[in-house]
């Protein structure tokens, strides 16, 4: 059974377009990353699954079943909003015990720990937080009963680098025991670093899905090198090099096949420096913002063509 | 200039149904007479209930059988509705930046926080003006199709004009509340709660003339209605009165609202 | 129930705020009773030659209002007409409010149907009513005491002071069924007041010569209280109308939320 499954859901406001015909599936123990620029559709696709807006056809189901019909199916899921708001005139921990009180279990330590990591006061009023440490009560608040499937809307927003980080490493933390976790982002290097799988969503439809390693390598890589004799293009000839550009003593390229195959080419050349870059996830995908496909040659776009030929 | 377009055009909807509800009260209040006119009752047997138990039916010292009388008497519930417009005026259309959030927005314009606040407040006058003039024209027109006496459109006039200097004072009372409390989401509550207090203090006043003392706490007894009913003119202390009272408010909303702070 | 604990625990200052207001109105118009019986006598006769549509306006007749009971039920009109701004307020919020602090997001996704949101919710708020209303009815029976000199009758008393929690009850429902379709920011206050004192002026300008149809125009005029005093009961097509209203109202709120589509902030 699939931890998450969209089929065809489609969401229309009035003549607005909202999502159309969204196919998505999780499996258990996977961390899935759902991409798209602003007003994709990330947003409604996330909170017609949580059964706060009504599909207008298609199915969204969690464990399986609809948050719809069958609400108690939630007591498995943790969910972050983008936006935190919570009640005037309530403690941190008031707020925490009470969203405790709706799950089956006792989440006293939980919360304790989780403050603990995030550098939380507890006794804190919450509109006295700024925007950055009411999210972390947002954290806290969607982890402290221990879900077996976390959903994240853009939950980084507001938090400083260090926080981040924590925030990773306790998600990664649920991941390890076992927690499905589905986060939509724009933010494409933490996707990059935390998923498994990736979801890109462009005008209400999905574009691709794919596991992150296949992309990147299925992808290029980036190679410059520096050596100590003036090189020539004829170093170079192999299948798979393109946009090359030598200069003098150095020579940059961009390289698609198997690896092995151009390091032999370049490794009787005498050489000070050597460098190999991975795409950017950012690379790949702003390509998939502006064109929607992968291109037969890899995903290059004007401005780099531009850098290279110099 | 723009502040003042915008908050005029996004009040123009409430302000018609507040028009539309006055001339209801006009029309209802005015359905109502005939009760009264139709009697054998004369302006003397009403002299003759004891003060307090006249206050109890917000007679005071009217005669409501006759017409002056009458809309004497029902002009004190179209002055507490537009106590309440005023009131809710003044104090929302300053505090709803803050509900919703846009104060940010507004207050890094480069305008002043004095500029800000003018401009409100000039689109908050406008309203309250038309409401009055709606008001004021309503019961020119509807009145006379219920008179059987005397016609008393000089009345109606004074009143009106005596219920500006009023609504000018709750609009200016609700903008102290908005900008002087520091969480300004329930100025609107408590310019209302006032207006509540001021109409108690009014009728308690009426029913108990030992803690007449206690008046200056209510606006609705700055103008005598009951003189002018029977004549007299706008009472010119109560205008002036009324004037400075504003002055302070406003003196008072200019000088918090610049200090205010703004909080997300 | 988590629910239902939080939201009453989250009302009690509304609750004490509201109950102080009712019991002050009593406080303040009772103060006056002795010194009103007093100017009774001659007033008495001054008010039997008055026409009967004129007494009809002025809501109690003749020998009633300076009788304890029927000086009480002018008393309780106005405890009424602030307890219906109480009850609307509180039906216009409960759910709304969840859109306008943007905590949908937190509460709506929790595992519980929507269903038994609303519920606890109404429970809770229907309880803070009957709080309010018992707290107030026993100051008021101890302020009617002291004033009357335990001169009153107790079972009209309490007969007068069940339609307060009867019209709380019609405007805490009107107030939910509007709540479903608000959707954008917006004060509540103005409402509130707006259809509470709308209703009060149709109640008391126009509703009262118009027969018995006519008075269910505005449920202010429902429990009359001349009718209570005389004939020790209600009367029951105004009963019925407040069941009638206060299900239509519920009802619209209950499908409503049921099937609406919620927004983070509105």
């Amino acid at each position: 059974m699939n931890i998450v499954e969209m089929k065809n859901l489609t969401k229309h406001y009035g003549k607005e377009r909202g999502i159309i015909d969204v196919d998505l599936a999780i499996e258990q123990g996977e961390v899935f990353g759902f991409i798209g620029p602003n007003g994709a559709g990330k947003s409604t696709a996330i909170r017609t699954l949580l059964g706060l807006i009504r599909p207008s056809s298609g199915t969204a189901t969690i464990f399986g079943k609809s948050c719809i019909e069958f609400p108690q199916i939630k007591q498995d899921l943790g969910y972050l909003p983008s936006e935190v708001f919570y009640y005037d005139d309530m403690r941190v921990i008031d707020l925490l015990k009470y969203s405790a009180g709706f799950y089956n279990k006792d989440c006293s330590r939980r919360i304790a720990e989780l403050a603990d990591i995030l550098d939380l006061d507890l006794k804190k009023k919450i509109d006295s937080l700024s925007y950055g440490n009411k999210k972390k009560v947002g954290i806290v608040q969607g982890l402290l009963h221990e879900p077996k499937l976390i959903i994240l809307d853009e939950p980084t927003g507001g938090l400083d680098p260090l926080m981040q980080q924590k925030f990773f490493e306790i998600i990664m933390d649920e991941n390890k025991k076992g927690a499905t976790v589905f986060f939509s982002s724009h933010i494409l290097s933490e996707v990059q670093k935390m998923c498994d799988r990736v979801a890109f969503i462009k005008e209400g439809r999905i574009i691709k899905s794919e596991k992150i390693s296949d992309m990147q390598d299925n992808s290029y890589k980036k190679i410059a090198i520096e050596a100590k004799t003036t090189l020539s293009d004829d170093s170079f000839t192999l299948a798979g090099i393109e946009g090359l550009s030598v200069r003098g003593n150095s020579a940059e390229f961009i390289f698609r096949g198997n690896i092995n195959d151009i390091l032999r080419k370049i490794a009787p050349i005498d050489l000070t420096n050597l460098t190999i870059e991975e795409p950017d996830l950012e690379e790949i995908f702003l390509h998939y913002y502006e064109h929607g496909e992968e291109p037969a040659n890899g995903p290059v776009d004007h401005e780099e063509k531009s850098t290279l030929a110099r | 200039m723009g502040i003042f377009l915008r908050e005029l055009k996004t009040n123009s909807k409430p302000l018609i149904l507040w028009s539309v509800g006055m001339i209801l009260l006009v029309l209802s209040g005015m359905a109502k007479y005939s009760a009264f006119s139709s009697t054998a009752l004369t302006g003397s047997l009403i002299k003759d209930i004891p003060a307090s138990i006249r206050a109890l039916f917000g007679f005071g010292s009217f005669d409501v059988t006759k017409m002056s009388g009458y809309f004497a008497f029902l002009f004190l519930y179209i002055e507490i509705t537009t106590a309440f417009h005023g009131a809710t005026l003044g104090a929302g259309i300053i505090a709803k930046e803050e509900r919703r959030r846009t104060a940010e927005f507004l207050v890094t314009k480069p305008i002043s926080r004095n500029g800000i606040l003018t401009a409100k407040l000039c689109a908050a006058l406008i309203d309250i003006a038309v409401l009055n003039l709606v008001t004021l024209a309503s019961s020119l027109v509807i009145v006379p199709l219920y008179n059987k006496d005397a016609p008393i459109t000089a009345e109606i006039f004074r009143l009106m004009g005596s219920m500006f200097f009023i609504q000018l004072l709750f609009l200016a009372i609700g903008a102290v509340f908005a900008t002087v409390r520091k969480n300004n989401g329930r100025a609107g509550a408590v310019a209302s709660w006032f207006v509540v207090f001021a109409y108690v203090i009014y009728a308690a006043t009426n029913l108990n003339d030992g803690i007449r003392f206690l008046n200056i706490l209510s606006p609705f007894k700055y103008f005598d209605t009951a003189n002018i009913a029977s004549g007299k003119g706008l009472d010119p202390l109560a205008m002036a009165f009324s004037l400075f009272l504003v002055m302070i408010c406003s003196c008072i909303a200019y000088y918090a609202y610049g200090r205010r702070d703004i909080h997300s | 129930m988590n629910i239902f604990f939080y939201e009453l625990k989250a009302a009690r200052k509304s609750i004490a705020v509201w109950t102080g207001s009712l019991i002050g109105i009593a406080l303040l118009y009772l103060s006056f009773f002795r010194g009103i019986t007093r100017d009774a006598t001659a007033w008495k006769a001054v008010m039997s030659s008055y026409p009967p549509a004129l007494r009809a306006l002025l809501g109690v007749s003749v020998d009633l209002l300076t009788s304890p009971s029927g000086y009480y039920a002018m008393v309780v009109s106005f405890v009424v007409l602030c307890g219906a701004i109480q009850a609307m307020n509180s039906g216009l919020s409960i759910l709304y409010k969840e859109t306008q602090n943007g905590t949908v997001d937190f509460l709506y996704v929790k595992p519980i149907s929507r269903m038994k949101i609303i519920s606890s919710k109404l429970g809770a708020a229907l309880a803070a009513l009957i709080i309010t209303d018992l707290i107030y009815f026993c100051a008021a029976l101890g302020m009617m005491s002291i004033v009357t000199n335990n001169g009153f009758d107790a079972k009209i008393f309490i007969l007068l002071n069940v339609p307060l929690f009867f019209v709380q009850l019609i405007f805490f429902s009107l107030g939910m069924g509007i709540s479903a379709f608000l959707n954008r920011p917006r004060s509540i206050l103005p409402i509130s007041l707006s259809t509470v004192f709308g209703f009060y002026f149709l109640g008391t300008f126009v509703a009262t010569d118009s027969g018995r149809y006519g008075r269910l125009i505005s449920p202010f005029k429902y429990f009359d209280s001349n009718y209570v005093i005389s004939h020790g009961h209600y009367e029951t097509l105004y009963l019925v109308a407040t069941a009638i209203l206060v299900a239509i109202g519920l009802g619209v709120a209950y499908f409503m939320y049921e099937n609406k589509d919620l927004q983070g902030r509105a």
